[in-house]
């Protein structure tokens, strides 16, 4: 909390410095335009538009992306609402409900609630993130190489977990990303690999290039493989007046379900792997369990959309916990922000918050702020971005293509980061065909360099002090790690085994 | 039965097989990581072709998608990005927009001349814009191509 307090003043002035804000405001609109456009992805919207920041400050720089990221899960609920078809996957939950209020001739209800439960749903996110942060910061502080490589493996197998249709398809992309990690100087031996004569390659791959490639180029090719020749119809609406002020004070009164869905969202946020998509899923479960008119959820209330709206938005400032203290994006595009924290010099983990705590705390206190302007541009902009839904692939295609190629070039100035962004992303494309998500390659990545200091640390010490199992497996922050490791691992098993007997056990009572 | 998910597991285990022995020379502390996660992906590779040994339903990979459109966007960021060597950022890029922007646009089979110069003119716009931006604003040297000079 001293800490909060003594970076406060210094963040907010950082905040309201006029450019500071405009661009910040800039991004969350760029944010909701992307994201209001179905198959374009928060992490495409951030990886394309991450390139616009390189030359900012790291301050400008991380309020911009905090505000596009924050507009793109928002902006993804527009097109769900009006066309029934969820801009980002985060906003998939949003179509239960919000698409019938638009058949009913209430899409004006629904695009309320959504710009006001997502702005009430990311300002709780941003303050958990601000507190959880430090908390988990002084967990980490105490970690030495052994605790390093068992978080990066804990951050692997629940990835693989989570992220993957197939549990052994999400391990293999993993690994897969781990050996990618290794292109380049050891970082404890200090030799090269697999550089294949290119300097460039000294510094390893950088993980922009990696995002923007794997992310960017297969939605391009998925954009192009199939002809849309018809418009989707977007439900026309009238404004009409009081709608706002009944739907909000209608919320308002329901405070527990907006809390809950927050919290919800954030949770969901903080494992990596589980995104918007997930978090709202499960709070619009919750809302239907705990409502006392659950057979109305689906049919057009205003509730259902609130509930996803909050959570995916609060999920935001979730998957930010584990990146900004451990280094570990909760969510893809966490990961993105991290390339981009890495660009301007700060290495995300502990070291964040002691060496660069006024960048770090301006960061996280603009991210409430960017959530209350998403909510004004959400609440007076939403139909007239809504205008843009229909923008056909023969623009937009050609267009983020030439965006990745801009955006991958700009990092370094270098054309070898142009060859390995699309070589990536055609490789990305080819994977996904094959039921491999990207989520766990580019986690495998970031975590590669965090296990393998780790690890070979580990050993030189387990060399001098005798005792590899000493090292390892007997240190009390290791210890839980392996248990969350084994229990992750093991976790479909587990579930697996549990369906089956509660599938066995509902048979015998129907047949008894 | 060969299908893609054992193509793609030999694949893997040959590149695998390949990194491990390319590390081989390396300090214990430069290859031990590397060689690791080799024998990982081999490991687990195997697994995966085991358990697609048995003969089951096959998917189709590319179904019902328009393929002449998937190649020509995948060749064309290839050549695009190889042109950009040679002539450039500003030509390169335009070329691919007003392509790009023609060719995918369907309308162009009824109203070819409509939709090139409404290609045109966007691309040079957008490519104008960006090119203002990146190269006046933001400081950064885009590549002028080797005709050129550059």
């Amino acid at each position: 909390m001293a800490e909060f307090l003594q970076y406060f003043a210094g963040a907010m002035g950082h905040i309201f410095n006029l450019s500071n804000f405009l661009l910040m405001t800039l991004g969350v609109a760029a944010g909701i335009v992307v994201g209001c456009l179905p198959g374009l992805t928060a992490t495409m919207a951030l990886a394309v538009l991450v390139p616009f920041t390189f030359t900012m400050d790291p301050a400008t720089g991380l309020m911009t992306l905090g505000g596009i990221y924050v507009g793109a899960i928002y902006g993804g609920c527009i097109s769900a609402i009006l066309i029934n078809t969820p801009g980002t996957p985060s906003a998939i939950a949003t179509t239960f409900d919000g698409y019938p209020l638009t058949k009913k001739g209430k899409g004006e209800h629904a695009l309320v609630a959504a710009a006001y439960s997502s702005g009430v749903g990311g300002v709780i996110g941003a303050i958990l993130l601000m507190f959880l942060a430090p908390l988990l910061v002084k967990v980490a502080l105490k970690f030495g190489p052994p605790e390093y490589f068992w978080l990066a493996t804990f951050g692997l197998t629940i990835i693989a977990t989570l992220s993957a249709k197939s549990l052994l398809k999400g391990v293999i992309g993993g690994t897969l990303g781990l050996l990618i990690a290794t292109i380049g100087l050891a970082p404890i031996g200090g030799e090269m690999r697999y550089t294949f004569g290119f300097y460039q390659l000294q510094a390893g791959i950088e993980l922009i290039v990696a995002l923007i490639g794997f992310f960017c180029v297969p939605e391009i090719l998925s954009m192009v493989e199939e002809v849309v020749t018809e418009k989707k119809e977007i439900q026309k609406f009238k404004s009409q007046k009081g709608v706002a002020r009944e739907v909000i004070v209608k919320l308002t009164k329901q405070p527990f379900l907006l809390i809950r869905s927050a919290i919800i969202g954030c949770f969901v946020g903080i494992v990596p792997g589980a995104g918007g998509n997930v978090a709202g899923l499960v709070s619009y479960n919750e809302a239907v369990r705990w409502s006392k008119e659950p057979e109305k959820f689906g049919t057009g209330v205003v509730e259902g959309v609130a509930a996803s709206e909050s959570s995916n938005n609060a999920e935001v400032g979730g998957s930010l916990v584990p990146l900004l203290t451990l280094g570990i994006p909760g969510a893809p595009p966490a990961a993105v922000l991290m390339g981009a924290l890495m660009l301007q010099g700060m290495r995300p983990g502990p070291d964040l918050f002691v060496q660069h705590g006024d960048i770090t705390y301006t960061f996280l206190i603009s991210l409430v702020i960017a959530n209350i302007v998403m909510f004004v541009l959400g609440f007076y902009g939403a139909k007239y971005v809504a205008r843009l839904i229909n923008l056909p692939a023969s623009f937009l295609a050609p267009m983020i293509a030439f965006m990745t190629i801009i955006g991958s070039y700009s990092i370094r100035n270098n054309m070898l980061d142009v060859f390995i962004m699309v070589g990536m992303g055609l490789l990305g494309y080819i994977l996904r065909k094959l039921d491999f998500h990207p989520g766990p390659i580019v986690l495998g990545m970031i975590l590669g360099p965090i296990a393998e200091k780790g690890l070979v640390q580990s050993m030189m010490l387990a060399r001098s002090q005798g005792s590899i199992l000493e090292v390892f497996f007997t240190r009390p922050i290791s210890i839980v790690l392996i248990i969350l490791c084994l229990i992750s691992a093991f976790w479909p098993m587990i579930s697996e085994w549990n369906k089956k007997r509660r599938g066995e056990s509902q048979g015998v009572s129907s047949n008894g | 039965m060969v299908n893609r998910d054992t193509i793609f597991s030999v694949i893997v285990i040959l590149l695998s097989i390949g990194a491990y022995i390319y590390v081989g020379d390396l300090t214990i502390e430069s290859r031990f990581f590397p060689q690791v996660v080799s024998v990982l992906l081999i490991i687990f590779n195997v697994i995966h072709l085991i358990k697609n040994v048995r003969p089951r339903e096959r998917k189709k990979m590319f179904r019902n998608i328009r393929f002449d459109r998937l190649i020509a966007m995948a060749v064309g960021l290839i050549v695009y990005t190889s042109a950009m060597v040679y002539i450039g950022f500003v030509l390169s890029s335009l070329i691919f927009m007003i392509f790009y922007m023609w060719y995918l646009n369907e309308e162009r089979k009824s109203n070819g001349a409509r939709v090139l110069l409404k290609s045109a003119i966007l691309s040079i716009f957008v490519v104008g814009v960006f090119y203002g931006i990146f190269h006046n604003l933001f400081m950064i040297p885009l590549p002028v191509g080797l005709i050129f000079g550059g």
